[in-house]
C-alpha cells in the first residue's frame, strides 16, 4: 500500500496507529486543495489509497454556529466526486459527516430550518449517492465510535487548542481499527460459515438434562439473552453467512427443541448443514466443509466449552475460534461488536448474499434429483438458463468477491480488488465476463466469471462457483471468451493453469477441451493454446 | 521518616514509568534519558513527538491533560508530577 492521508485538522497521530502501513500525510489542512489539484501527492500515479478523514465540525465552518452556509461541505462533495471519477484505480476512504453534540440551536435544532441534524442527514445522503456511483469509494461511519464510547472520552479540547488534534489516543486507536476492518470489508474477504454449538451457546443449560422446554430461552430473564443472541446470529444469514450446527447431543432431543420450543428464533432451515452426534467435532467440521464445498479457512466456530475450542484451535488452526463471554448478558453485544465486524464484515451485500442459505438448500434438492438420472438427462431436467454480461461496471463488487473467494474451480487464482477490475472494464483490451445462472430449483445469481485479455487473446481468469460445478455451464463462458477473441481477429487463444493447493479439480480443464500445452514452467504453471479460426480449420 | 521514604520510592516509580513511556514513543533507549531530560536537550523530542507523548500519557495513566499541562510538562520530571 502507498497511502496519503488528507484532512482539515491535524491527524498525524493516526499514522502511528495505522503502522506498519506506509501512509504519508498531505500538507496541513490540504483536504480540498489536494482533491482538486491533479499535481497533489494524493493524485500521484503510485498512490493506491487516499484517506479523506475530515473533522465534521470544522468542515461546517461558521455554519456550525449558525453563521453563513456550509460551503466547504458542498465543495468537498463536489471535489470528492471528481477525484473518484478521475482516479478509479485508487481506493478512496472517507468518513460520513458526524457533527459533535454542541448545537447552537439546542432544543430548537430538530425543527429549525437551519437544523444541523437535518443538514448532516442531507449531506450524508448525497455522500452515499456519490459512493453508489463509485465502487472505489469506501465510506466509514466514525460517528458510531462517538456513540459507542462518548465524546467525553474521544474528543480532547486541550489537544484541539494546543495542536489542532481533535481526538484522544483512544479515538485514534478505534479509528485505525475501523479503517482496517473497513478495508477488509471492501476487499470482500469475509468468512463464509459460522459453526455453532447448542447447549449453553444458543440456549442456556443442557437440553439432554433439562428437556426441550426446560432450557433457558424465554421472553424475560436470562433466556432473553439467548433469544437476542439468536436474533443477532440470524441477522448474519441475511448478509450471506451460512450457519451450521456442530453439537454433541442426541439428535432427537434437538429436533424436539426445533419442533416444540416456541422461543427458538433460529429454525432448522436457517442452517446449511447440521451435525448432531457424539463424534469429535473436528471430524464433523471436516465433513461440513466437504458438504458445502467450502474450505475450513472460511469457518468461524463458536462454542462455550473451552475444551472444545482448544481442540479445534489445535487440530484445525485455520478455523477462527473466538473466546466466548463468561456472562449470558454479554452475548448480543459481544457478537455485534466483536465477532461480526472481525470476521464477517462486508462493504456491499449483494443479491447473491441474501439468498445464500436458500441456494445451498436448493443444491441439496438438485443432488437428490441427480441421483435418479445420468448426467445429460439430469441437466435437461434442471432446465438451466444462463446469461453472460460483459464489462458491467455495476457488478464489480460481486466480481471481486468471486476472485477473492473461489479456490477450487479457479484456473489461475488471481485475486482482484474492485479497483483492479474497474481498470479491466474500462480498458478496451480486456473483457470482464459474468455468468448468471438459474434453473427450476432457483436463481443462483452470478456464479461464473472470466477475464479475457483481448489484445493477447489470453484467458487471464476463468472461475466458477462450486455450487454449479458439474453442470457444464463453464463451457458457455469459455465459448463466449473464444467468440470475443475471434471477433478481434485472433486465430488462437491462450489458456493458463496455475496449480494451487486447492484447484486440482481443474488441472485437466484445458486438456479436456481441445487445448494443447505449449509451455510447462518450473513453478507448475502450464500454458495452453487452441486454434479458434473456424475457416482455417475447415480448410486445413 | 518511614512515610517520606515511601514518597521518594513513589516518585522514583513515576519517573521510571514516564521514562519508559517517553523512550518508547521516541524510539530511543531509556538510558538516553534522565529525570531532567526535556524537549530542550533530547533532539528526538520535538513538538510533534511531544503531542504523541502527551496523547500516550493520557491513555497510559488515565488522566486528562489541560492545555497548560501540554505546554509546560516538557520534561520527564514535569510529566511524572502529573502521574496520579
Amino acid at each position: 500500500m502507498k497511502g496519503v492521508l488528507l484532512s482539515n485538522i491535524n491527524m498525524q497521530p493516526l499514522l502511528r496507529a495505522l503502522r506498519p502501513w506506509t501512509i504519508s500525510a498531505g500538507p496541513f489542512n490540504s483536504l480540498l486543495a489536494s482533491l482538486a489539484d491533479e499535481n497533489s501527492a494524493a493524485a500521484g500515479a503510485d498512490v493506491t489509497h487516499v484517506f479523506c478523514l475530515y473533522d465534521s465540525d470544522t468542515l461546517m465552518g461558521e455554519a456550525f454556529y449558525g453563521a453563513g452556509q456550509p460551503e466547504l461541505c458542498e465543495t468537498f462533495l463536489r471535489l470528492l466526486d471528481g477525484f473518484c471519477t478521475r482516479h478509479t484505480s485508487k481506493l478512496v476512504l472517507t468518513n460520513l459527516l458526524a457533527l459533535s453534540s454542541n448545537r447552537w440551536l439546542g432544543f430548537a435544532d430538530p425543527l429549525h430550518p437551519e437544523s444541523l441534524r437535518a443538514y448532516e442527514a442531507s449531506f450524508n445522503e448525497r455522500l452515499v449517492s456519490i459512493a453508489k456511483r463509485h465502487p472505489n469509494l469506501l465510506l466509514i461511519d466514525t460517528g458510531l465510535l462517538l456513540r459507542r464510547y462518548g465524546e467525553a472520552r474521544l474528543f480532547s479540547d486541550a489537544f484541539w487548542y494546543a495542536a489542532r488534534i481533535r481526538y484522544t489516543a483512544q479515538m485514534f486507536e478505534l479509528m485505525a481499527g475501523m479503517i482496517r476492518q473497513g478495508l477488509e470489508a471492501h476487499a470482500q474477504r469475509a468468512k463464509k460459515v459460522l459453526l455453532l454449538d447448542l447447549d449453553d451457546t444458543l440456549w442456556g443449560g443442557v437440553v439432554g438434562e433439562r428437556g426441550p422446554q426446560g432450557i433457558a430461552l424465554s421472553q424475560d430473564d436470562k433466556g432473553r439473552c439467548y433469544r437476542d443472541f439468536q436474533r443477532c446470529i440470524k441477522s448474519l444469514t441475511r448478509t450471506g453467512v451460512l450457519l451450521a450446527i456442530v453439537s454433541k447431543n442426541n439428535e432427537a432431543d434437538v429436533d424436539e427443541v426445533f419442533d416444540t420450543n416456541k422461543m427458538m428464533i433460529l429454525q432448522k432451515e436457517d442452517f446449511a448443514a447440521i451435525r448432531i452426534n457424539w463424534r469429535p467435532k473436528a471430524e464433523n467440521i471436516a465433513e461440513i466443509a466437504e458438504e458445502l464445498s467450502l474450505g475450513t479457512d472460511s469457518f468461524v466456530y463458536i462454542d462455550d466449552n473451552p475444551v472444545e475450542r482448544e481442540a479445534i484451535r489445535k487440530f484445525m488452526p485455520e478455523v477462527a475460534v473466538p473466546d466466548f463471554p463468561g456472562q449470558a448478558e454479554s452475548l448480543p453485544t459481544w457478537f455485534m461488536q466483536e465477532v461480526a465486524p472481525a470476521y464477517f464484515a462486508k462493504y456491499v451485500i449483494g443479491k447473491e448474499d441474501v439468498a445464500k442459505t436458500q441456494q445451498y438448500r436448493a443444491n441439496r434438492a438438485r443432488q437428490q434429483l441427480a441421483a435418479k438420472f445420468d448426467l445429460d438427462s439430469y441437466l435437461a431436467e434442471l432446465g438451466i438458463e444462463c446469461a453472460i454480461s460483459a464489462d458491467d461496471g455495476k457488478r464489480l463488487v460481486r466480481a471481486s468477491q468471486m476472485t477473492q473467494k473461489t479456490n477450487q474451480f479457479n484456473l489461475t487464482t488471481r485475486r482482484y480488488e474492485i479497483s483492479d477490475l474497474a481498470r479491466f472494464v474500462e480498458s478496451h483490451d480486456h473483457a470482464v465476463l459474468l455468468l448468471d445462472y438459474r434453473d427450476r430449483f432457483g436463481d443462483e445469481g452470478c456464479v461464473g466469471m472470466a477475464i479475457v485479455d483481448l489484445a493477447a487473446a489470453r484467458l487471464d481468469t476463468l472461475l466458477m462457483s462450486c455450487r454449479v460445478i458439474g453442470r457444464k455451464v463453464e463451457d458457455r463462458l469459455l465459448d463466449k471468451a473464444i467468440d470475443l477473441c475471434r471477433s478481434r481477429g485472433h486465430r488462437r487463444i491462450v489458456g493458463e493453469y496455475i496449480p494451487t493447493r486447492k484447484n486440482e479439480l481443474v488441472a485437466d480443464f484445458y486438456d479436456k477441451r481441445g487445448f494443447t500445452p505449449i509451455a510447462r514452467h518450473p513453478d507448475g504453471r502450464i500454458e495452453y493454446e487452441k486454434v479458434i479460426d473456424e475457416r482455417r480449420r475447415q480448410a486445413g | 521518616m518511614k512515610r517520606s521514604s515511601m514518597n521518594a520510592d513513589d516518585r522514583r516509580d513515576k519517573i521510571s514509568l514516564v521514562t519508559q513511556l517517553v523512550a518508547g514513543r521516541l524510539g530511543i533507549s531509556e538510558e538516553e534519558l534522565g529525570p531532567d531530560s526535556s524537549m530542550d536537550d533530547v533532539p528526538a523530542w520535538d513538538s510533534f513527538e511531544h503531542m504523541d507523548i502527551c496523547l500516550a500519557f493520557e491513555r497510559t495513566f488515565g488522566v486528562k491533560l489541560t492545555m497548560d499541562n501540554i505546554a509546560e510538562a516538557t520534561s520527564i520530571r514535569a510529566l511524572a508530577a502529573l502521574v496520579p
